[in-house]
């Protein structure tokens, strides 16, 4: 990367309603994700693999769980080398309430761009999963000379509706940007349309400018909906494609925005192999990101079983007895108790799963007891349990099956997805030897 | 009749102001502190803003902000005696940034073309047609 002052604005602060009840009590940036990480983990890693030690968070619903976080994980910034990473709540100085919109969040912390008077400012997102090579990005951003850069990726036509969706001209320049389109096959190339991952890097002087004229006006405050529009008419504005700045051979991005979206990209890591993997060859050998990855059971497959390996991810102080697990991520310090069914779930830190319990496509928040003999997943409606439009279950945080009003424990599956012998075909079953061992 | 507010601490500037930009045409009010300019932005709804930035308590570019918040839409010329906030990217938003004078050749100018701008041109016309 060319010598370039940089700082780096991560916007943290999304209430994530789509991710409810997962986001009941956290942020979305803070929800657990492929076990011991959280959803801003991989931003942050992009950055402090890509060199940038200059960041703010900003912050705003639910920052407290976001702040212990990053107390606890991202605490080896040197100060003395000119480091941080600091949490930024929406200053109450010269406005009041909450951010109005990803860009007035940026306007409302020019105090922050004026003391340090970057050259560029690279503004990201603090709940998207990727990985990317931000100095790359920004060696794209000098070279093309533009006043922003953005970082783009091809999807299908179909998909690109509810995305921001870039028209190209010549040499990477956008002449055009529309936010979520209803008719994004006028924009698509061979049936792909470029699309906005809310990664900018700007030039200061044009972003503060952008701001400023944007804050004068009434619209949404909003770099999709409105900086980018206006910054294509008002200025030079470039893609990056994400494929370019990616060092991984196969790119990877998700907006893991729903419930289904976030069970989806979780079941992409324990393909094989991963569609993402959580390991990250820039990790410096001996580093401490080692110590955050949750360790990999592959799944025994039966000689000449057709179906694909599975995985499952254990994150440390789990406690697993004699049960079955499969396809399955575990957080932290979580139990399974004997003769447990587990397919297709992700438990959070601090669940304690009874005996005999047998749950499918199930999410479990953090510190749940799922008493003996439960049995959770979708198809008939419990009353109390959120419910995916795919039939993904999610256990909130803080439900007690032990009231006296709490509904039925047992939940009928009206039509599993898959034959029953397939899906008992995919299960690992752990043995008391293995345990011992453990 | 437009209407100018004046913040700043300074008694005499705020009468030799009120003097020049009344015998402009304008009708002008005063305030001597930061807070009372916010105030009175609420209950005149002032057509232009004219602010100081030091002043004692809440400084101008404070002021400026959450005047912003509540009227986006309201010019506002920071007028000082000191040039070093020019380049601070807080007093951007100003629509003007004037250095105090004796000659109000300047201040009068900004005025007069803000309150003159292509938005209130229109808004001129539309109300003589």
């Amino acid at each position: 990367m060319r010598p370039v002052n940089v700082l780096t604005m991560i916007l943290a602060g999304g209430i994530g309603e789509r991710l409810y009840p997962l986001t009941a009590n956290r942020s979305k940036p803070s929800v657990p994700f492929g076990g011991n990480f959280r959803i801003i983990d991989f931003t942050m890693m992009n950055c402090v693999l890509s060199g940038l030690r200059s960041i703010h968070l900003l912050t705003q619903y639910h920052s407290l769980s976001l702040g212990r976080h990053k107390n606890a994980r991202w605490n080896f910034f040197s100060p003395e080398l000119g480091e941080f990473v600091e949490i930024v709540p929406p200053k109450l100085r010269t406005a009041t309430g909450f951010y109005h919109g990803t860009a007035d969040a940026i306007y409302r912390n020019l105090d922050l761009l004026d003391r340090y008077r970057p050259d560029v400012v690279l503004v990201l997102s603090g709940d998207h999963v990727y990985r990317a090579d931000y100095r790359r990005f920004i060696d794209s951003h000098l070279e093309s000379d533009a006043d922003v850069t953005v970082l783009t990726d091809r999807v299908d036509e179909e998909t690109a509706s509810s995305f921001g969706v870039l028209r190209l001209g010549d040499g990477g320049t956008i002449e055009r940007f529309v936010e979520k389109p209803k008719d994004p096959g006028t924009y698509a190339v061979e049936g792909k349309c470029q699309i906005n991952l809310g990664v900018y890097c700007f030039q200061t002087k044009f972003l503060v400018e952008r701001l400023i004229s944007d804050s004068k006006r009434n619209t949404a405050h909003d770099f999709g909906k409105n900086i980018l529009p206006r910054s294509v008419e008002e200025g030079r504005v470039s893609s990056c494609p994400l494929e370019a700045i990616c060092p991984d051979p196969t790119s990877y991005w998700r907006d893991v925005g729903t419930i289904d979206g976030y069970f989806e990209s979780t079941m992409d890591l324990l393909r094989t192999p991963p569609a993402f993997d959580l390991r990250d060859s820039r990790w410096p050998p001996g580093s401490r990101f080692f110590e955050w990855l949750p360790a990999k059971f592959p799944g025994s497959r039966p000689p000449g079983d057709p179906l694909p390996a599975t995985q499952n991810l254990i994150s440390s102080g789990c406690e697993v007895t004699p049960s079955s697990v499969d396809r399955s991520v575990l957080s932290p310090g979580v139990h399974i108790g004997q003769g447990s069914e587990i397919e297709e779930c992700i438990i959070f830190s601090g669940v304690n799963i009874g005996k005999g319990v047998k749950m499918r496509r199930v999410i479990v928040d953090e510190g749940v007891h799922i008493p003996d003999g439960a049995e959770i997943r979708d198809g008939v409606h419990c009353g109390q349990f959120t419910s995916s439009p795919s039939g993904v279950v999610v256990v909130a945080s803080g439900y007690r099956f032990d009231e006296p009003n709490s509904p039925k424990v047992t939940v009928t599956r009206k039509a599993a997805r898959k034959p029953a012998a397939s899906r008992k075909s995919r299960k690992t079953k752990s043995r008391p030897a293995e345990r011992t061992a453990s | 009749m437009k209407t100018v507010l004046i913040a700043d601490d300074e008694a005499s500037i705020r009468k030799l102001y009120e003097r020049e930009l009344t015998e402009e045409g304008y009708h002008v009010v005063t305030a001597a502190t930061a807070r009372e300019a916010i105030e009175i932005t609420r209950d005149v709804l002032p057509d232009l803003v004219v602010m100081d930035i030091r002043m004692p308590g809440m400084d101008g570019i404070e002021a400026m902000g959450r005047i912003l918040e509540e009227n986006n839409e309201l010019p506002i010329v920071i007028n000082t005696a000191y040039s070093s906030y020019k380049d601070s990217f807080l007093s951007w938003p100003a629509d003007a940034y004037l250095i105090k004078s004796a000659d109000l050749t300047n201040l009068k100018d900004a005025v007069q073309n803000l309150l003159t701008s292509p938005a209130t041109k229109e808004e001129t016309e539309k109300t003589t047609a």
